[in-house]
């Protein structure tokens, strides 16, 4: 269950909107994680960029495993599972070959890589990094996966890539099935991908003060429809 | 493949023929002791290196459907939120997943999975003030009376097991033995997938778990929108495109969701 620091945490989040990552302190999260640092990085044509980041060896970080294409991240991104590796000093060798020795020559011990995504919607990745080795508390991986999914949903707001106001309510939209599908039949109706079909949904729904499932049951349905030259 | 009733020794039954209904009761049960045994080989032949998670649940609530003669099984399971999500039903309609998601916020789900224990046989005509918005959707869905069984960890209720009949009565002590048992072979299953290398494996399990669900729901909404058709029939086409593939259901939708799998080649 999320501790009461992280749900502080998340609800600045959600408060601020698309900004809401910029709101919040990457040292006091890395802090309620029990981590050293903590760094968010987003998907570019032929890598990626760190958008939001404690100082220090998290920015090495992102930067090797830019470089050399391998490490924890990179994994994450790539399947959308869970990277866990509490101890570096016993990673076998050829799986990040050279990212290892690097990560420790910069006294980075253990590193937890959770990819930022809403199922095959992937907009990133969490990576925290201890200058210890030892495993995530089941406390602490819990407060790490909620953050995640509240990152996931700031980023999709900020990337919309388009002028018109995108401040978004970030509705937790998770478990409903509509919202889901009604995503993928967008994709296809605009012609854009599920991340900006996701996105235009919640624009339309808050341009109507309406609540995204209820958009959503609207697109399932096929009473509502959304066209290529706005909606 | 539910269990077939045969006429004859049925309609005897009624005329009070004691050795018959005798009989009959005792063959129904050894098909049944045969189904249930069918059941847990079929499900640990499942269990291999490669297997698709939300494939095993859902054949899993189909299988609950036919063991204990219930209307409708779906599984629940926890995120890290506390929020419950439907991972699996034993049919896809959108009006029984609904069922199942507005239980996040009350119902026999919710209530299964904060007390820890089963919340078993409650008759949904009385249970109108304890749950008010699941209560009068599960009644218009034609259901009398509900189950759900917890999914267990040592300690730890990850999600629940959810029942509906269209009696009232629900169900004897045997078949919720049995109704458990199909609750821990769901989180037997939940565990056994591929996984994340090490740490905390049950958490890791549990995300891919949902994941895999959202991934399945996106592409069901991309084959309905292309095939013109209705989320539920999207879900068959893309089982039955996994099946005679041989493929993972999880995988086939990851590739839908994605773009590089073209829907119109699923349907042949």
């Amino acid at each position: 269950m999320v501790s009461a620091r992280m749900a502080g945490i998340v609800a600045g989040l959600s408060r601020h909107g698309p900004r809401g990552l910029v709101a919040v302190a990457p040292g006091f999260c890395a802090e309620v994680l029990g981590v050293t640092g903590v760094a968010v990085s987003v998907p570019l044509a032929g890598g990626s960029d760190v958008v939001w980041r404690t100082e220090g060896a998290s920015v090495r970080l992102d930067d090797l495993q830019f470089t050399l294409g391998q490490g924890p991240g990179v994994d994450a991104a790539a399947s959308g599972e869970l990277v866990l590796e509490p101890d570096l000093g016993t990673v076998p060798a050829q799986r990040w070959p050279v990212f290892t020795p690097a990560a420790l020559e910069l006294g980075v011990r253990a590193v937890f890589a959770v990819p930022l995504q809403i199922g095959a919607i992937r907009v990133g990745v969490l990576l925290a990094q201890r200058d210890a080795p030892g495993p995530m508390d089941g406390g602490a991986l819990s407060d790490m996966l909620v953050f995640a999914d509240a990152a996931t949903e700031a980023l999709l707001g900020s990337v919309a890539g388009s002028s018109e106001p995108q401040w978004l309510s970030l509705q937790p939209s998770g478990y409903r099935a509509e919202v889901h599908q009604a995503t993928g039949m967008v994709s296809v109706q605009l012609g854009v991908t599920q991340a900006e079909a996701l996105i235009r949904m919640r624009a339309h729904a808050f341009s109507q003060r309406r609540a995204v499932a209820d958009v959503a049951a609207d697109v399932v349905a096929r009473r509502m429809r959304f066209e290529e030259n706005g909606d | 493949m539910a269990t077939e009733r045969p006429a004859a020794p049925a309609a005897r039954l009624a005329s009070g023929d004691t050795a018959a209904r005798i009989g009959w009761l005792k063959g129904k049960a050894m098909d049944r002791e045969r189904h249930l045994a069918e059941t847990f080989v079929e499900l640990a032949d499942t269990l291999v290196d490669d297997f698709d998670v939300i494939d095993f649940l859902q054949g899993l609530a189909t299988r609950c459907v036919e063991l204990l003669d219930v209307a409708a099984a779906g599984i629940v399971l926890a995120d890290q939120g506390g929020s419950l999500r439907t991972v699996a039903a034993s049919d896809e309609r959108a009006r029984l997943l609904e069922l199942f998601e507005v239980q996040n916020d009350e119902g026999p789900c919710r209530d299964c999975y904060q007390l820890g224990a089963a919340v078993v046989n409650v008759n949904l005509d009385g249970a109108r003030d304890r749950w008010p918005h699941f209560t009068p959707r599960a009644i218009a869905g034609g259901f009398r009376s509900a189950n759900a069984l917890p999914l267990r960890l040592r300690s730890q209720v990850i999600g629940s097991l959810n029942l509906f009949h269209a009696g009232i009565g629900g169900l004897p002590s045997a078949e919720l033995r049995m109704a458990q048992a199909l609750a821990d072979a769901a989180t037997i299953g939940i565990l056994q997938q591929r996984t994340i290398r090490r740490g905390e494996i049950v958490t890791g399990q549990l995300q891919a778990a949902l994941t895999s669900r959202i991934v399945i729901e996106q592409a069901k909404g991309i084959l309905a929108e292309r095939l013109r058709i209705s989320t539920d029939d999207a879900f068959r086409v893309l089982r039955t495109a996994a099946r005679s593939r041989n493929r993972l259901l999880s995988d086939l939708a990851g590739e839908v969701a994605d773009g590089s799998a073209d829907p119109v080649q699923l349907l042949r």
